[in-house]
Formats: structure tokens, C-alpha cells, sequence
């Protein structure tokens, strides 16, 4: 996949000075954000609409942006080699030198599925 | 940290911002707990403080809060305790001194911390409106799209359109072409007549100029910038197969019947929805506090009393939790609940509290005339939302379960007619959200197929934790 820092989405105007750039990983690409900038923040102005998959299988991105809805989760681990795990990409900030993994899918756990059955 | 403390206040929004203030000058240790990294509650969404934004939410309708906001953060008596979330009120025996046990959770872990008197300011998130393709990429609360202009000064889009009936969303169109954003179009349920109404109601316009001069502002600035602000039509589909590509749009009468002639759909990678607000009140509910379903006024409205206390003594809500009512009310909310909490602590006397009292529930009467009046005129009816809710369209979106589906089970479950036991029947309601985004929806197909008025089909029982948290942070737990 092929990916491109825009700033298009980011208000650029010169009354707004954002933090220092950082780097971060993004499934195999790197990717420029600011300092104080949430992950959600980060994803979204690299071109990066899908978060995370539902179980069955639906792309998923942000929804409340104010972490009550839980549809924005991405994998992430503070630095490349350590465990992966969920957050909530609207509340947590971009740090510099964070694996960022998107698209995931969000297992179903075993026993959860229901006897009356699902729909497509 | 400070375990104990007289006041633990739940939100740093404008409630809890003007309950800090109150109650610190009458003597209380306070404590505020808040998800986000700064005070401010989501009407001042903060920019992060590695950012410098000048000019910050100008504007009249802002500078009451931002002053507030000025004061509550350079007050030397509160204890901020930021990026954390509540997960549980135990509300303990009434005899206890610190009566109150509040589990916290951030990324340092959970802890307990013990209160004399806990205020539930927790604010309101948007309401989730079911039709089909709303959990799309790009389809977002229009709440949530003005978060990322306030804060992070980031327009999370190309092409906007927002629909819903609340006239937010002008404010939040004018946001977006602000900060540089390009509207397609905004979209009124209701007639123009209808929205006009609110300016025209008597004795509300000569009270609220200010607020009225900022939308006709709006409206002016909008339509320099071209973008049209339709009534009578609302969008139906949202369309994409990986993210939003456009949305479909009906016309809608008077009575708030949707049309089945199709209009030319919108093209647009951003849908911000805004109709009207659900209130955050998990929390008293999981702590026993008696509430009443109101859909209109934000579903579950906790009960209160002139001090605002709820059904639990020393349990006290101000701000959205009581009936969505926005920030002017929910400042003069806050400083009442501090003077219910300091007479609850015997920390000043009936006297004294209602002499203080008077000048706020004078504002009070008149700040409610025009949040009822903009609440009656923006709410578009459980039936509008009824005919959005078509059987594709997907209402538990955390376990996938479409409204077909569920409307099958309850035809074959007829004994089925609470939102619960419904939820044991599907699994709505059981997923990551807790049942935040399917609760209003549930309550209106059980009304429908069931024809049941909504209070008897009932909420989701609220326990704890109120949001998700690691099962290792409460094993961690040291006390």
C-alpha cells in the first residue's frame, strides 16, 4: 500500500504552531505526525480511513471521538518489537518511534457465538 | 494521589468546571477525574499543550467557558486527576465518612479513591443514529468531527456533509470552512420555518441576542462560502464499500415522513450526523440512582432535587446528566450542586445556602426556557428515527447484529419485551461500547414491534466497570 503525508487535513493557517514531528510506524510504512496529535489524528491525515475490522469482517474507523464508541481501536505497541495491544486511537497520542498496526481484525471470542445464529 | 477527599467530581467540563470553582470557595477538597488530557469537557475541547493555537474557539458563545476554564485551571485547591476513566461508583455504607468508593483506571493502573460526596458531571456524547451504512469509514458524530477542528486542528475530511435537525450543525459547518474545510452540504430534517421558529420565540430571542446574532452570522458566512443549507431533507444511506463514497438524501413533510422518491445523492468522504444527544449516565445508574427515560430531553435523566442530589445522598449530578441542556445551564448547574454538596457536609448553613442559591435558580429559569425551546424545535421524533431504522441496517454495531435480525428473534421470543432480556436473547448491547450506541435504538424497535411505550421496555442494566478496562489492572489493584 502506498502511503503519502498530506497536510491538507491539517489546518495549516499560521496562527496554529503543532508539536515537534515524530515518526511513527504504520503497518510497513513510516509515517510523519506532531507532537500532542492523537493517533486518530495521524491515520486519518496519512489517508488511512479503516482502523480496524469487525469480526465478520467490516472496515471500521472513528465514530465519537471521544472514546465512548470504541469503533476507532487500532493495534499499537510504544516502540517496534514489543507487544501489540488495543487502544482506543481517538485517546491515545501519537508518540514518536510507535508501531501502529491497521486493519486488524477483532476476533470473536470461542462460545460467543449465538445458537439463534447471525445474519450474513 | 489523595485517596480520600470531600468532593470527587466526575467530568472537567463546564458542570464540573463551575462545581470546582463553587465548591472550593466554600472550604471542599476537591478532586477531578476526566478521560481527556485537559479540562474543558468537550464544548472546549483543548489543543494539546505541545500546540500553540492563537485565536482559539472566538466568538461570543465561548467566552463565559474559556473564562471559567482560565480560573479552574490556575485554582491552587483542586486536584486534577486527567487521562483517567471512572469505572464504577460503590456507593457504601451511609455512615462511612467517605461513604463513596470510586474505581479509577489510566494507564498507571486502577486504584479506589474514597469520597464524602461524588458529583456525576459527566457530560453527553451524540446520539447514534441507526440507518443503513452508518458504521461506514467517514461516517462520524458531528460531535466528534468538530473535536478534530476545536483540538486537534486537524479537518478530518475533503468534502462534509452534515445531517440531523440540531442547529449545532451550522456551527459546526462555519468550523469546518473556518479551518479551511469544504461543505457539500448541510441537511434540516425539519422545515426552515421550524429552525426560524427558535429565533422567532417570544421572550426567548430578546434574552438569548447573543446567541441569535452568532447564527444569523453563521448563516451569512455560509452562504458566502456557498454552501447550501437544505430543510425538509435528511440523508438515508450512507454509501462506500471500504469508506463513505456518498450519501443518499430524502425529502421529508411537515409531519416528519420521509419520502420514497429518491433525491440525487451527495457526494462526500465525510458524513457528521446531527440530531440530538444522549446522556452519560452510566455511572449513577450502575450506583442505583433512581432516572426517568426521556428520549427528547437525552434518554436517561437522572432524578434530582433543588440541590441537585440524586435519589442517593451525597450522590449529586449537574450538566448534561440532568436533561441535555448545554453549557450555560450546566454551569449554574455545577455551582448549585456545590452548594447542595457543602450542605450536605454541613460545611455552611440552610441559611446561607439559600441566600447563595437565589441568583443562580433565577438564571437557571430563564436559561431553561431557551434550552427547552431549542430542545422541542431540534428533536425530530421517535418516528423520524423509527423510518431511518430499516431492517439492514445494522443496530448492535459492536456484535454486528442487523434490525432484521433482531426484529426475527423478537417474533420468535414473544414473552421478549425488555431491553435485557432482548439483550440475552442477541447479544445486543453486550459489545465494547457497553450498549451506549444500540440502547436508544433497542428501546424503539421493542416499542414498535412490541407496542410498548419506550419507559417499559426499559434500559440496559449499567454495571461495572463502566467501560472496558484490563482484567490485570483490577487484579493489580493494591487495596
Amino acid at each position: 500500500m502506498l502511503l503519502w503525508v498530506t497536510d491538507m487535513a491539517r489546518d495549516t493557517s499560521s496562527r496554529i504552531r503543532r508539536g515537534q514531528a515524530i515518526t511513527l510506524k504504520v503497518d510497513d510504512n513510516e509515517v510523519t505526525g506532531f507532537e500532542g496529535e492523537t493517533i486518530a489524528t495521524v491515520l486519518l491525515a496519512a489517508g488511512i480511513t479503516t482502523f480496524n475490522h469487525t469480526p465478520d469482517g467490516r472496515p471500521r474507523g472513528p465514530y465519537c471521538n471521544m472514546g465512548t464508541c470504541f469503533e476507532c481501536q487500532v493495534k499499537m505497541a510504544p516502540n517496534a518489537g514489543q507487544d501489540h495491544r488495543w487502544v482506543r486511537a481517538c485517546m491515545a497520542p501519537a508518540r514518536d518511534g510507535m508501531d501502529i498496526q491497521t486493519g486488524v481484525s477483532r476476533v470473536r471470542l470461542p462460545g460467543r457465538e449465538m445458537k439463534t445464529g447471525r445474519d450474513r | 494521589m489523595n485517596k480520600t477527599t470531600d468532593l470527587l467530581i466526575i467530568g472537567g467540563g463546564p458542570a464540573g468546571m463551575s462545581a470546582t470553582e463553587s465548591a472550593t470557595e466554600l472550604g471542599l477538597a476537591v478532586t477531578v477525574i476526566d478521560e481527556q488530557g485537559a479540562p474543558g469537557g468537550q464544548f472546549l475541547r483543548q489543543p494539546p499543550a505541545t500546540f500553540s493555537v492563537g485565536r482559539w474557539l472566538e466568538g461570543n458563545a465561548y467566552t463565559k467557558g474559556k473564562n471559567l476554564l482560565k480560573r479552574a485551571q490556575q485554582s491552587p485547591h483542586t486536584h486534577w486527576l486527567m487521562n483517567t476513566t471512572v469505572a464504577g461508583i460503590l456507593p457504601g455504607n451511609p455512615g462511612d465518612p467517605h461513604r463513596f468508593k470510586v474505581v479509577v483506571d489510566s494507564d498507571k493502573g486502577s486504584a479506589t479513591l474514597a469520597a464524602h460526596s461524588v458529583l456525576v458531571a459527566a457530560g453527553c456524547y451524540d446520539l447514534p443514529v441507526v440507518f443503513p451504512g452508518w458504521n461506514t469509514p467517514g461516517v462520524m458524530a458531528a460531535g466528534g468531527v468538530q473535536a478534530f477542528i476545536k483540538s486537534q486542528q486537524f479537518v478530518p475530511g475533503e468534502k462534509f456533509v452534515l445531517a440531523g435537525s440540531h442547529p449545532l450543525q451550522l456551527i459546526i459547518a462555519d468550523q469546518i470552512v473556518q479551518a479551511g474545510g469544504a461543505v457539500a452540504a448541510v441537511l434540516f430534517s425539519q422545515s426552515r420555518s421550524r429552525v426560524l421558529q427558535l429565533i422567532r420565540q417570544p421572550g426567548v430571542a430578546w434574552r438569548h441576542a447573543d446567541k441569535l446574532i452568532q447564527t444569523l452570522g453563521i448563516l451569512r458566512r455560509l452562504k458566502q462560502a456557498g454552501v447550501p443549507v437544505r430543510f425538509n431533507q435528511t440523508v438515508t444511506a450512507a454509501m462506500g464499500a471500504a469508506r463513505l463514497d456518498y450519501v443518499e438524501t430524502a425529502a421529508v413533510d411537515a409531519g416528519g415522513q420521509l419520502s420514497s422518491q429518491a433525491q440525487e445523492p451527495i457526494e462526500c468522504d465525510r458524513l457528521g450526523v446531527c440530531f440530538s444527544f444522549l446522556t452519560s449516565a452510566e455511572l449513577p445508574r450502575q450506583a442505583g440512582a433512581d432516572c426517568t427515560w426521556n428520549a427528547r430531553r437525552g434518554g436517561w435523566i437522572v432524578n434530582h432535587d433543588e440541590w441537585m442530589s440524586s435519589s442517593i445522598p451525597g450522590l449529586f449530578v449537574a450538566g448534561e446528566t440532568t436533561g441535555v441542556a448545554g453549557s450555560d445551564v450546566a454551569m449554574e448547574e455545577g455551582k448549585l450542586a456545590a452548594l447542595g454538596c457543602a450542605l450536605h457536609g454541613n460545611r455552611i448553613t440552610a441559611v446561607d445556602a439559600d441566600a447563595l442559591s437565589r441568583p443562580i435558580r433565577r438564571k437557571l429559569k430563564h436559561l431553561n426556557v431557551f434550552a427547552d425551546a431549542l430542545s422541542r424545535l431540534s428533536w425530530p421524533g421517535d418516528e423520524f428515527f423509527d423510518q431511518l431504522m430499516t431492517g439492514e441496517s445494522t443496530l448492535c454495531k459492536c456484535e454486528e447484529i442487523s434490525v432484521a435480525h433482531l426484529r426475527q428473534l423478537l417474533q420468535q421470543n414473544p414473552s421478549v419485551s425488555t431491553s435485557s432480556s432482548a439483550k440475552l436473547l442477541s447479544r445486543a448491547g453486550m459489545g465494547l461500547c457497553q450498549g451506549r450506541y444500540c440502547q436508544y435504538s433497542l428501546i424503539r424497535l421493542l416499542a414498535q414491534v412490541r407496542g410498548i411505550p419506550a419507559a417499559e421496555a426499559g434500559g440496559f442494566t449499567a454495571r461495572f466497570p463502566s467501560k472496558p478496562l484490563p482484567i490485570s489492572n483490577l487484579v493489580d489493584m493494591s487495596d
